[in-house]
């Protein structure tokens, strides 16, 4: 096996990220640019190439990407959502030193989940895997100094260290059991391999992309993370990485897994079983949570299970579009929910629910949207959501002979009842709670919301009422494809 | 384009919009128009039911939602929705001069009862399953920040517990709503038509069955039903969603226990009422109303529209426990209201009580029953928002609730303490008085229903010395005796504001009490036909 030139494997997507990325590194070393904030503007302009390749000619990078229904997708939200934290980026008020930084590693983020997203062969897929890993540390980290990001991103190194080890350890041993690298060989190399021998390795090399989706019991470093990092580095990492690992498993599934390792039904009942723990889990550990962002951990710990329990779910085309819609609903709420509590928190420990106390009256609108968001993520129709929540229990309720399903199904809707409890519990404190703490006459008019940050804002706001009631939506994604 | 229930609600939506962005001073004329304006279309379907009996839908409506998964918007009423929405637009209309003089944030308040005017039009008016779900679960929204936002001291609390149950409870009708679906073959289903159904349902011009063509012999037809959401389309599959095994029972028995739950959170059924004493003693006055007035009512229409319908065979079974439910209600709530001391919570569970006949009556299954049950639930709008009402125009003058902080009140405030007496004897059911009609088609169909229905009416009929007791109790300490504290003898009688929306629900309670002929015809013949297929199905 030859390995081709590197940016010659890309696909043309990617490469117009790779191209946009070396732009903002070079833009980084120009003072008078620098101090012109250009780089997220860099970045856009990348995005908006990317989105135009994607569109024309996404490519399979010399074999080794698929050209498929849920890469598309996977990457079309993947661009969608750079360019909307790239904007954000843009409004954000931190130095102009840091803004290439969290441009730069905004763009290589979303570099590696496209290649994640799009791969075919192991190779690109750890490879992707890596950078996502790596861009995020550095976005976790990059909080300037303070502690408590520190901490987070030392956890994020360690947890995901382990998970992209067991990984590789994973990927070798499938590579020792079938000699190749590529997807489609390797399933047709492990219909012939014993089950004992695979198994090990299919959960090892799973462990990368569980660990991605936060699923129990890799999702120790979600809570941290999202407390600890800057608001706009958690609204990347928490959602850009879902997204290129729940695209990565539903095509793994697609070719590795073959029907001689695992029954079809008894497949999706571990996957289901999975999918089930964590969304209860998540949904009763939020409860207790008395922080705002540790309640938007939990809840994307359990929207990750929920994708999980899509995928478990046969037919193929059907699946594809329910996850696709559940992630561009979630991505969207959360995204917003996390640039309405940047502007919302008020110094240190300032998403702890009792911080966030009556910043419903300092910023009303702000308020209301976050609610919105919240809402969403709850599942309240006529919210985007919902919808989304609606799709994967119109398959997970498909087969009334499967009985795993339909108990993970069940589960899903208790943990959705249970979950609105949380969610309930940032309302409450951003809406209904009096503003008891000591008034700052600086802060009795808070700073105008920057134009980008209010355009973020309006766009996910935007998708979510909008796409609530786009039944047509599941129809129009399962059209999408090669 | 879209007909008058389309925009019975788009048209609230709009005003909530124009509340937002205009002058504050305009909001509340934007909330009494909404709210008007669903009175208007509600009080029109009411004369034309009444006029024309029939069992049919009208104002018929659809607009394209999805076709792959046969979900369309579509709108039309019978009877007893009809009745709901005269309901839902005239609470609207009082609360909204209830809370006039809002003066916290009078946009956003009058915003969102307009939104929630929306949402409980488009659950009375919605013929589609999908959009039943999402105009119930709509109505959670504006709720809560009403309550939360505008309400008491322990508003958070309320408002939490409010939405938790509310929420928790009607989450599975969403797994019910796509089991149903799923368990539809995809290029639908052959049924044969009830003749009772065919009566009342074929359009006779077209010779078609809710826009499906008439297939067979006339005597025996079948309909070939496609896949979706169509509640009538679905009504119409009952027997083979009572033959789809699940979990070691029927999908019939587990999609009635869905919906239960939803709606007996909602009514509310004693045990799962305990929401609502909190929600109404920390609600503000016109949120009490429309709380009372319609929101309770949800529960009723619920099980109209989709409970007893689609489930029939289920119900038919269930009728006995639910009868006990109801029957539990009834006592439990006169009783526990016998004990309060804070007005708002006595009228919160004598509403309690109250719902508790409609539910007995809806279980009993016979066509004077519900239609008992639902011109029951429209007087209680209006007897409990006229009780509330008078509870708001004590707590603005007196800043508190206590039943016995007043007493003599009729010297200075005489107007109110003939209004209260109205309400009082109007809640006590007083023959003459809206609350009676339907109280009384309730108890002697009770009677007459199979065993143990009669043995409920006779226990139910405790309650009428119950609620004469608190409520002629309540009359008593709060108007008549001397003027117990000095302060109060300064108390004004009710303005011209508080006339303006107490008035018309004393006049209607009259009205209805003395001629409830409208009401009764508007519902009778779609309850006989739900209650001859009920009765089919328990054969």
């Amino acid at each position: 096996m030859t390995l081709p030139a590197p940016l010659a494997a890309l696909p043309a997507p990617e490469l117009a990220l790779c191209v946009g990325l070396g732009a903002i590194l070079l833009a980084d070393l120009v003072p008078a640019l620098v101090a012109r904030r250009v780089a997220p503007w860099l970045g856009l302009a990348a995005c908006a190439a990317a989105g135009v390749c994607l569109a024309v000619a996404p490519g399979d990078g010399a074999g080794m990407f698929a050209v498929d229904a849920i890469g598309r997708l996977a990457r079309g939200l993947i661009l969608a959502l750079l360019a909307l934290q790239l904007l954000a980026a843009a409004g954000d008020r931190r130095p102009a030193r840091d803004v290439g930084v969290l441009a730069a590693a905004l763009v290589a983020l979303a570099l590696g989940a496209g290649v994640t997203a799009a791969a075919s062969h192991a190779l690109p897929l750890w490879l992707g895997l890596e950078l996502v890993a790596l861009s995020s540390y550095a976005l976790v980290a990059c909080g300037g100094g303070d502690r408590r990001a520190a901490e987070a991103g030392m956890k994020f190194v360690l947890f995901g260290g382990v998970a992209s080890a067991a990984m590789l350890f994973g990927l070798g041993h499938l590579y020792g059991a079938t000699g190749s690298l590529d997807f489609a060989s390797i399933g047709s190399g492990l219909a012939a391999a014993s089950a004992a021998a695979v198994a090990p390795a299919l959960l090892l090399a799973a462990a990368g992309i569980a660990y991605k989706l936060a699923l129990v019991p890799l999702h120790g470093y979600a809570p941290d993370v999202y407390q600890g990092a800057p608001p706009l580095a958690v609204a990347a990492v928490s959602t850009l990485p879902k997204v290129a690992a729940a695209a990565a498993l539903v095509r793994a599934l697609q070719f590795v897994v073959p029907p001689a390792v695992a029954a079809p039904a008894a497949l999706a009942a571990g996957l289901a079983l999975v999918a089930a723990t964590s969304l209860l889990f998540a949904s009763f550990t939020a409860l207790v949570q008395r922080c705002a962002r540790r309640i938007l951990a939990f809840s994307g710990i359990g929207h990750g299970a929920a994708v999980v329990l899509a995928a478990a779910c046969a037919p193929q085309r059907a699946a594809v579009a329910a996850i696709a819609f559940y992630l561009l609903a979630y991505t969207a709420a959360n995204t917003g929910a996390l640039v309405c509590l940047a502007l919302l928190e008020r110094g240190p420990r300032g998403s702890d629910l009792a911080a966030l106390a009556g910043s419903g009256r300092r910023r009303p609108w702000v308020a209301a949207l976050l609610c919105l968001f919240v809402a969403s993520l709850a599942g309240v129709p006529p919210l985007a959501g919902f919808l989304g929540k609606w799709g994967v229990l119109r398959l997970a309720f498909a087969d009334l002979g499967a009985p795993a399903l339909l108990a993970a199904a069940f589960a899903f809707v208790a943990a959705t009842a249970i979950a609105a409890w949380s969610y309930l519990l940032i309302v409450r404190a951003v809406l209904f709670a009096g503003d008891s703490g000591p008034t700052d006459p600086r802060e009795a008019a808070p700073l105008p919301v920057p134009l980008p940050t209010a355009v973020v804002l309006l766009l996910c706001a935007a998708a979510t009422c909008g796409l609530g009631l786009w039944l047509d939506g599941f129809t129009a994604f399962a059209a999408v494809g090669p | 384009m879209i007909g008058p229930l389309g925009g019975c609600i788009v048209g609230p939506l709009l005003l909530a919009a124009a509340c937002l962005l205009l002058p504050s001073r305009l909001a509340r004329w934007f909330a009494l128009a909404g709210g008007l304006g669903v009175l208007g279309c509600g009080a029109l379907l009411v004369a034309d039911f009444a006029a024309r009996p029939g069992a049919d839908f009208r104002w018929l409506e659809q607009h394209d939602w999805s076709r792959a998964f046969g979900a369309a918007f579509t709108f039309g009423v019978d009877g007893p929705a009809a009745l709901m929405l005269l309901l839902a637009g005239l609470t609207t209309a009082i609360a909204t001069v209830a809370a006039w003089q809002q003066s916290d944030r009078p946009r956003l308040y009058h915003a969102l009862v307009l939104v929630l005017l929306a949402a409980l039009a488009a659950v009375f008016t919605a013929l589609d399953l999908l959009l039943f779900y999402v105009a119930w679960e709509a109505v959670l929204l504006p709720m809560l920040p009403l309550i939360g936002l505008f309400g008491g001291e322990q508003r958070r609390y309320a408002a939490t517990k409010f939405f938790v149950y509310t929420l928790a409870a009607s989450v599975m009708l969403l797994a019910v709503l796509l089991l149903l679906w799923n368990s539809q073959p995809a290029d639908g289903r052959s049924v044969a038509v009830p003749s009772v159904v065919a009566a009342a349902h074929v359009d006779p011009v077209h010779g078609t069955l809710h826009g499906l063509v008439l297939q067979g012999p006339a005597a025996a037809p079948r309909v070939h039903v496609p896949r979706g959401f169509d509640l009538r389309h679905l009504a119409l599959q009952a027997d083979a969603f009572a033959a789809v095994p699940l979990f070691g029972t029927t999908l019939a028995v587990l999609g009635l226990l869905a919906v239960l739950l939803a709606c007996l959170v909602k009514l509310p059924a004693v045990p799962l009422h305990t929401w609502l004493p909190h929600a109404h003693v920390q609600a503000p006055t016109a949120v009490s109303v429309l709380l009372a007035g319609v929101l309770l009512k949800l529960g009723v229409f619920g099980l109209w529209r989709i409970g007893l319908p689609l489930f029939p065979s289920a119900a038919a079974a269930a009728a006995p426990a639910l009868g006990a439910l109801g029957l539990a209600g009834i006592l439990w709530g006169a009783w526990a209201a016998l004990g309060q001391s804070d007005l708002k919570r006595l009228v919160a569970y004598a509403s309690v009580s109250h719902l508790g006949f409609c539910l007995l009556g809806l279980a009993s299954g016979t066509a004077a029953g519900i239609a008992g049950a639902l011109v029951f639930s429209f007087a209680h709008g209006l007897s409990s928002a006229l009780l509330f009402l008078l509870v708001g125009v004590l707590y603005d003058r007196a800043h508190h609730r206590r039943a016995d902080g007043f007493g003599g009140l009729a010297r200075p405030m005489p107007v109110f303490a003939w209004l209260l007496l109205l309400g009082a004897l109007a809640g006590a059911s007083l023959p003459a008085l809206a609350v009676f009609p339907g109280e009384f088609l309730v108890l002697t169909a009770s009677f007459t229903a199979a065993a143990p229905f009669p043995a409920f009416a006779a226990a139910a009929t405790l309650s009428g010395i119950l609620s004469a007791a608190y409520l002629l109790w309540t009359v008593k300490r709060v108007a008549y005796g001397p003027l117990r504290h000095g302060e109060q003898a300064a108390f004004g009688d009710c303005d011209g504001r508080e006339r303006a929306a107490l008035l018309p629900v004393a006049v209607l309670l009259v009205v209805f009490g003395l001629w409830p002929k409208p009401l009764v015809d508007a519902v009778r013949p779609a309850c006989e036909l739900l209650a001859a297929l009920l009765q089919g199905r328990s054969a």
